[in-house]
């Protein structure tokens, strides 16, 4: 027969009695050491290892599986039987036997030390104490929890069941427009109107795309300044605070080198500095100015326009190179400080200048040919204009005046433009036109693959929603719109347990992750940890994307315990919340729970 | 075109951060004022042939073992500078020579500094007054010569000559030392700015004399103006020679004829580069010169700036049967005096232990300290430090000690705790008290101004001033601090008290140690990043004088407010900066390294070094410090790090986090494996360190050490023995296989497999990355513990394993040291064994040498493995007691093993094989 190791401790819980006269035992594993007629004895797994009954305990290993030496620590691969009475019994390594430390942890009667002058005093009923206390606090706090968890899953119950709903409705509503979609289509109106208004769509198409370009082309714009900002502030901060008593050349190098940059460039900051009008602002202003209705009329906007965009063309192209200078002066401090001299301004400039290199939005130079471009753009605009008849131009107005037309044009646009470089564009669904104004074909089509595009959309997000794992029993359902705010250390961080947490302080708001997956690390019966991976935070210096772990185990509130930081950008965040209770199946069955 | 705004991220590639040392910090020899004046002045001399010093025959006088008078410098016709000399004949044939100046007659009013030279190096590089030596008999001066014949039948003799001063040390009749053959002698006298020019002899260079042009040292007031000593020293026929570490070189020193001198300054060397020159942490100014049949050391007391120039001369004969080769010395210290001990003798070995009676032996360290250390720089809370000592027992991976970097400082000021991180360090020390674990937590000399400790050192006098006599202020880890200045005797008083038995730092734990770093010193603030030279320290003597042994005082000091602390316990103290006589109280580490393998390799030469000159309780930073290892060379810098005597694992902050169990399988079993290998042998290495401690051997030794006469050894500096192990770590990458050297025909079996090698030359070891080439000498017999325990102390229960491997005579030897591996009571009462196991005629005796038992451990053996060919034995008959008894054991191919032979080792007793 084999003789099964348990590998630690006995979970069931059962008070020992009786002892054995072998030496690390159970009482009633003792016939298993009993010697044959001739005083031998066979190793338990390997009978064909014959030994004389004196060498069991004999602190000499003979049996490849240890059982020769239950008592002693002579295999490495013992198990030590302790009693433990008056609480749970347990096995103990062949590694803690003998060696001078009483494992109360595991032998609470002290049994492990059988052999040593070491005294280990039986502390099995002390121990047995703090067991039963450990094990009433927990229950108080599982109780002093209970029922925000029943509140949460409450909560979670009926979000889903709203869900499930909402999906029924929306599930229906989707065929309802595909098949209007499909109906109209096939339509002898629509067939007869849709050719007319080709021509207009196309005019107004090129102005929105002037516009789009335009607005695309100061948000290159925006960027720069915004990087050429930070950059400075790195720079002026390093300036003002590096420790000068250091040694560092290279940091005196650079900022002498940004001393010089200043003062070279210093008409260009004077410039920007003295023109409060923004890119932004300038943009938009454009912008404006292009809703111009009379579009033939617009010829002196239009040049307006171009020399407007080749003025701010010459401006962004002295800000690129004005960031590649200060670029080149950060990245010549990085290659040649001294971090040893660990100044903290120092630091602090190169760290700040790593993130905004790994993290910034880069940006395209935009070519001289975009003026060209855009010339080109509005010599077509005139093209179709002339041709545009008198009464569908004031069709165009009155559609214009009731609908944002040109806002859905240009969401087609962007659309288009987006789906090209497959980036997602937030849509601001576009209205659907009762009756009132005769919609032209073309616009009452793309408005009902809108809707069934929309719907089949919400479709899917619900969907996907009652698909995500939201931990056990959907618990974490009722986080979607909660934000948790928590101080320590230096920092703040919001949480939201199935969204994102933020780090902020130190001037820096730092996404640390995105919510992705949730598992449950079962600890006992009675008790769990949630364990909520967060990942695709801000990127680190060096290339690790930050994320964090966060454990969450079973307390009255929610409360943030400790955030730990053992891998550069990989965070542990303990915390206890009702969340982390696992939920006896009785007090599930009398609140009435379903799960 | 189109427009499109995009969002991309920058090639990391293009961003990451370039290492590597920042040479322009540190003074080449041509931007040294005092080195490039000597360099100068040798090239010269060597054109014009002028001899400049001489000895004034009608001043010598011969006294007891020791010969004064005076050396004169003659400046010209008429002015002459008195040079007063020192030749003692030492204990152990060992020749000191000391050359002071007279500056009595000079006008030197400067309220904050003594006129004298400094010439109290050798306080702190010795042990204790050295003792002179009755046995030599001295000629009266004729001829311009005047001869001293002393040692065991007048082996040696000393040719002084006095008209061009020059010494000659014959060993065997043969000249052997040559001082001032080339006459580099130089002593630059002092002078006033404006006598200056006219002090200077033809073949002198006026270059940085009184003005300091390098540009980080420009401010340096040079009271003095030039000061320094140079001499040169030749050795005849040796084509090798070792030492003067720290330098991360090769082990057989260089010629720096055509590139930087050696230079022994301690420096905070950020970012140390290999095969270099350029001076490190560490300064032990010992030169070790060996050719077959004679060994020679040359010990260099000054503690300023030195460099050392070495120079191959060629010197054969055509058509010679042997090339002739010497090596030609030349030293160099910015100030002080000429202080120099020469030891000759038939050994390398004996060189070392004549230089450790000298300057003292490594202290006998505690055994957990031989144990493993698992650093980072940091773990960062109490937490952390648990969860670490605990995943150790998760993994059955044994370990000692856990240590707390920088960080664990509130705001970097020592003997703080952060309080948010550390709440109670009692707790966290007496939770790793439970299985015998120790902290060490770092306490630097800088102190951060403005808080308790630094406004004391301050108000008691206890600081390194500036120039001016103001506390010197500078910049290090906590911004604006001061430093203690350990050379007041009065700084230990106040030390002491700050580490005392239940103060405010940590109580009354006893499992608490120390980590001074930092102590070179490192100012980030100063030039070549450490003091300028014109700071001063105790007895109104500038930094310049005495500060590569700044150090030492450090670290000694500490280890004297531990020993305060734990009355009976043998303090554990790492340092960073030492110098010759630090081996007296503390481990050294290389500093930090780099995680490449070729770091992995220069830590084997320099541990070697460490060990040549005496300070063998060394060891590097295992995975390398900056950086992340890859998991094969973390694997194999464990398999290497077994070895160092002090084991450490470490790392940079910006590393990644590499504990064992981090790299994951089939790494993680291959490191436990190599650590319990390490804990199973920590016997030998106790043993080793014992021994080094009494005699002043060598843990781990350059193969030249066994093998003097075998000449194919002498550049070997990759594979070393530690008592009878052949050890060849591997240390490149992806090795498949390697070579290994035995230096003579004896057997050497396999450590694994007992797989016989014989024959002198390569041997070929296939190396998996589990294998660890390790043979055992045929001759050797170990004493290991093959228990694994969570630490070292939890082994003392344990019985021993012997391991016995014949050599081709069928014979083994080996010796054992136990005691309680933490108190003086080996010393105080004898509370120890020494025993020594001797193999022969198919008997084994174990006999007690010394000591009288008491180790409060076990000592019983379980288990004697012999290896060896043609084993035949039918019984085996135990003996103990004057009772005999037969034994049990189990045949196996090329091995035996004796089972449970019952046997106490703390009495003598015997088995027979038969």
């Amino acid at each position: 027969m084999k003789l099964n190791y348990p590998i630690s401790i006995i979970i069931a819980f059962s008070i020992s009695k009786a002892t054995s006269s072998v030496i690390g035992i159970r009482p009633q594993d003792e016939v298993l050491f009993q010697p044959d007629q001739n005083g031998k004895w066979a190793c338990l797994n390997h009978p064909e290892i014959v030994l004389d009954i004196s060498k069991i305990n004999d602190d000499y290993c003979d049996c490849p599986d240890g059982s020769d030496e239950p008592g002693t620590n002579a295999c490495s691969n013992g198990q030590f039987y302790c009693q433990n009475e008056g609480h749970i019994p347990g096995y103990i390594k062949s590694s803690l036997i003998n060696d001078g430390v009483c494992d109360y942890d595991v032998c609470c009667d002290g049994t492990d030390e059988w052999n040593t002058p070491i005294s280990c005093p039986n502390r099995c009923e002390e121990i047995h104490d703090k067991y039963i206390k450990a094990k009433e606090t927990k229950e108080q706090e599982y109780q002093a929890g209970v029922s925000a968890v029943i509140k949460f899953l409450k909560e979670a119950e009926a979000s889903r069941i709203e869900l499930q709903n909402q999906f029924k409705t929306k599930s229906y509503e989707l065929l309802q427009a595909e098949q209007d979609l499909t109906r109209y289509l096939e339509s002898p109106e629509y067939l007869s109107e849709a050719v007319q208004q080709e021509e207009e769509t196309k005019a107004r198409l090129v102005i929105d795309q002037i516009k789009l370009k335009v607005s695309d082309a100061f948000k290159v714009f925006t960027l720069g300044q915004n990087n050429l900002g930070e950059l400075r502030i790195i720079l002026d901060s390093l300036s003002e605070n590096f420790n000068e008593n250091l040694k560092d050349n290279a940091v005196k190098q650079t900022v002498e080198r940004y001393k010089n940059h200043l003062e070279k460039y210093k008409s260009q900051y004077d410039a920007e500095h003295a023109n409060e009008l923004s890119f932004d602002s300038k943009s938009r202003k454009l912008i404006k100015s292009l809703k111009e209705k009379n579009i033939p009329n617009s010829s002196k906007k239009f040049n307006d326009v171009l020399s407007t965009v080749k003025n701010e063309i010459i401006n962004y192209e002295s800000i690129t190179e004005r960031i590649f200078d200060l670029e080149s002066i950060l990245n010549y401090l990085i290659d040649n400080y001294n971090p040893n001299y660990n100044d903290p301004n120092v630091k602090r400039a190169v760290n700040t200048y790593q993130d905004f290199a790994v993290n910034k939005e880069e940006t395209e130079v935009i070519a001289d040919s975009f003026i060209t471009e855009l010339t080109d753009d509005f010599m077509e605009i005139y093209k179709y204009v002339d041709q545009i008849p008198e009464e569908i131009k004031i069709t165009f107005e009155e559609v214009e005046d009731k609908l944002p037309f040109i806002d859905r044009l240009r969401y087609k646009l962007k659309n288009l433009l987006n789906g090209f470089i497959g980036r997602e564009y937030n849509p601001n669904p576009v209205p659907i036109i009762q009756g009132e104004v005769k919609d032209n074909a073309n616009d009452f089509v793309s408005k009902l693959t809108q809707k069934r595009k929309d719907l089949s959309k919400s479709v899917d997000l619900i969907k996907k929603n009652l698909e995500t794992n939201y931990g056990p029993d959907d618990i974490l359902r009722p986080f979607n719109a909660l934000t948790i705010k928590w101080h320590i250390g230096e920092y703040d961080y919001d949480f939201n347990f199935v969204g994102d947490i933020h780090q902020r302080g130190n001037n820096q708001n730092l996404k640390i992750g995105s919510f992705e997956t949730v598992e449950v690390n079962n600890i006992s019966e009675s008790e769990h940890e949630l364990l909520l991976s967060f990942d695709h935070g801000a990127r680190c210096w060096n290339g690790p994307i930050r994320k964090a772990l966060i454990v969450i185990s079973c307390g009255p509130d929610h409360e943030l315990l400790t955030v730990t930081e053992p891998e550069k950008c990989e965070y542990i965040f303990k915390v206890k919340s009702p969340i982390g209770c696992k939920l006896k199946p009785e007090d599930k069955l009398k609140h009435g729970l379903q799960f | 075109m189109k427009l499109l705004q995009f969002f991309c991220l920058v090639s990391l590639l293009i961003l990451d951060v370039a290492f590597g040392v920042k040479h322009e910090l540190f003074k080449r020899c041509d931007q040294s004022g005092f080195c490039r004046r000597n360099r100068h002045y040798g090239n010269e001399i060597s054109k014009t042939q002028n001899k400049y010093y001489s000895i004034n025959e009608e001043s010598v006088k011969f006294g007891h073992s020791v010969i004064t008078g005076d050396i004169q410098k003659s400046l010209n016709q008429s002015h002459s500078v008195r040079l007063p000399f020192t030749l003692e004949i030492l204990e152990n044939n060992n020749i000191r020579l000391q050359i002071d100046e007279d500056r009595s007659k000079f006008e030197f009013n400067h309220k904050l500094l003594q006129k004298e030279r400094y010439n109290e190096a050798w306080k702190y590089a010795f042990n204790g007054i050295p003792k002179i030596s009755k046995n030599y008999k001295v000629s009266d001066i004729s001829n311009g010569q005047f001869d001293i014949l002393y040692g065991k039948d007048e082996q040696y003799k000393l040719e002084v000559y006095t008209e061009h001063f020059e010494i000659i040390v014959k060993y065997h009749n043969e000249p052997q030392i040559i001082f001032n053959e080339r006459s580099f002698l130089n002593v630059e006298h002092i002078r006033s700015k404006d006598n200056h020019e006219s002090s200077l002899l033809q073949e002198e260079l006026n270059f940085g004399s009184f003005q300091d042009s390098f540009k980080d040292s420009k401010a340096d007031t040079l009271p003095f103006g030039p000061e320094s000593v140079a001499l040169d020293v030749t050795f005849q026929g040796f084509k090798h020679v070792y030492g003067i570490p720290e330098h991360a070189d090769s082990l057989s020193l260089r010629d720096t004829t055509a590139s930087e001198p050696y230079r022994l300054y301690n420096v905070d060397i950020f970012e140390y580069e290999v095969d270099s020159r350029l001076p490190m942490y560490g300064a032990i100014p010992l030169l070790v010169a060996h050719k077959p049949g004679v060994s020679a050391g040359l010990f260099w007391v000054n503690g300023a700036d030195t460099y050392v120039d070495i120079k191959k001369q060629d010197r054969s004969v055509p058509n010679a049967l042997r090339e002739h080769i010497d090596t030609q010395t030349h030293w160099i210290s910015e100030s002080g005096i000429i202080d120099v001990v020469i030891f000759i003798g038939s050994s390398p070995t004996e060189i070392t232990s004549n230089y450790a009676k000298l300057s003292g032996q490594t202290q006998l360290p505690q055994l957990f300290s031989l144990g493993y250390h698992q650093g980072r720089w940091n773990y960062n809370d109490e937490e952390d430090v648990l969860t670490i000592s605990e995943n150790m027992d998760k993994y059955e991976i044994p370990c000692d000690v856990i240590w707390l970097d920088l960080e664990y400082t509130d705001s970097r000021r020592y003997f703080t705790w952060k309080k948010g991180s550390f709440p109670d360090p009692e707790r966290m020390l007496a939770k790793l008290n439970e299985t015998y674990r120790s902290l060490v937590t770092l306490i630097d000399p800088h102190l951060k101004l403005n808080y308790e400790v630094s406004d004391q050192v301050s108000e008691k006098n206890l600081a390194f001033l500036d120039k001016n006599g103001k506390d010197f202020h500078g910049h290090c880890w906590p911004g604006e601090s001061l430093w203690i200045d350990t050379f007041n005797p009065n700084s230990q008083e106040f030390w002491t008290t700050l580490f005392a038995n239940d103060s405010g730092f940590a109580g009354d734990a006893t499992n608490l140690h120390i980590w001074n770093d930092m102590n070179e010193p490192s100012v980030f603030s100063g030039p070549e990043t450490t003091a300028p030279k014109d700071v001063i320290t105790y007895g109104n003597v500038e930094i310049r004088s005495d500060h590569n042994i700044y150090g030492l005082t450090y670290h000694e000091a500490t280890f004297e407010a531990l020993k305060e602390r734990y009355i009976n316990k043998r303090p554990f103290v790492l340092t960073r900066s030492f110098f010759a006589g630090s081996q007296r109280s503390a481990a050294m580490w290389t500093g930090d390294n780099m995680s490449k393998w070729e770091y992995l390799k220069v830590s084997i030469q320099m541990i070697l070094n460490q060990n040549i000159a005496n300070m063998p309780f060394s060891g590097a930073d295992i995975g390398g410090f900056f950086g992340n290892p890859s998991k094969e060379l973390l694997t194999r810098w464990y398999q290497t790090g077994i070895w160092y005597p002090f084991f450490r694992a470490h790392a940079h902050i910006d590393s990644r986090r590499r504990e064992p169990w981090v790299p994951g399988e089939p790494y993680t079993s291959l490191i436990r494996n190599a650590i319990r290998l390490r804990y199973r042998l920590l016997p030998l290495f106790y043993t080793k360190l014992y021994q080094s401690h009494v005699n002043g051997s060598l843990v781990l030794d350059p193969l030249f050490y066994k093998f003097p006469d075998n000449r194919d050894v002498f550049e070997i500096d990759d594979q070393f023995y530690i008592d009878g192990l052949l050890i060849k770590p591997v240390t490149e990458e992806g090795a498949e296989s390697i070579n290994i050297y035995i230096p003579d025909d004896e057997i050497h079996y396999d450590y694994d497999t007992f797989q016989k090698f014989q024959g002198l030359g390569d041997h070929r070891i296939s190396t998996p990355l589990e294998k660890i080439p390790v043979l055992i000498r045929g001759g050797t017999i170990l004493s290991r513990k093959d228990r694994y325990r969570r630490s070292s102390k939890l082994t003392r229960y344990d019985p021993y394993t012997l391991v016995i491997a014949l050599d081709s005579n069928r014979k083994a030897k080996g010796n054992l040291y136990i005691d309680d591996g933490e108190t003086y009571n080996y010393k105080l009462a004898d509370q120890y064994l020494y025993l020594e196991l001797n193999f022969v005629d198919n008997i084994l005796n174990s006999e007690i040498l010394e000591g009288a038992g008491s180790t409060g451990g076990s000592t019983k053996v379980e288990k004697i493995q012999i290896i060896g060919d043609d084993l035949s034995f039918e019984e085996i008959f135990i003996k103990q007691n004057d009772t005999e008894w037969s034994g049990s054991f189990e045949k196996h191919d090329n091995y035996y093993v004796v089972k449970n032979p019952n046997v106490d080792l703390s009495k003598n007793w015997s088995v027979s094989f038969r």
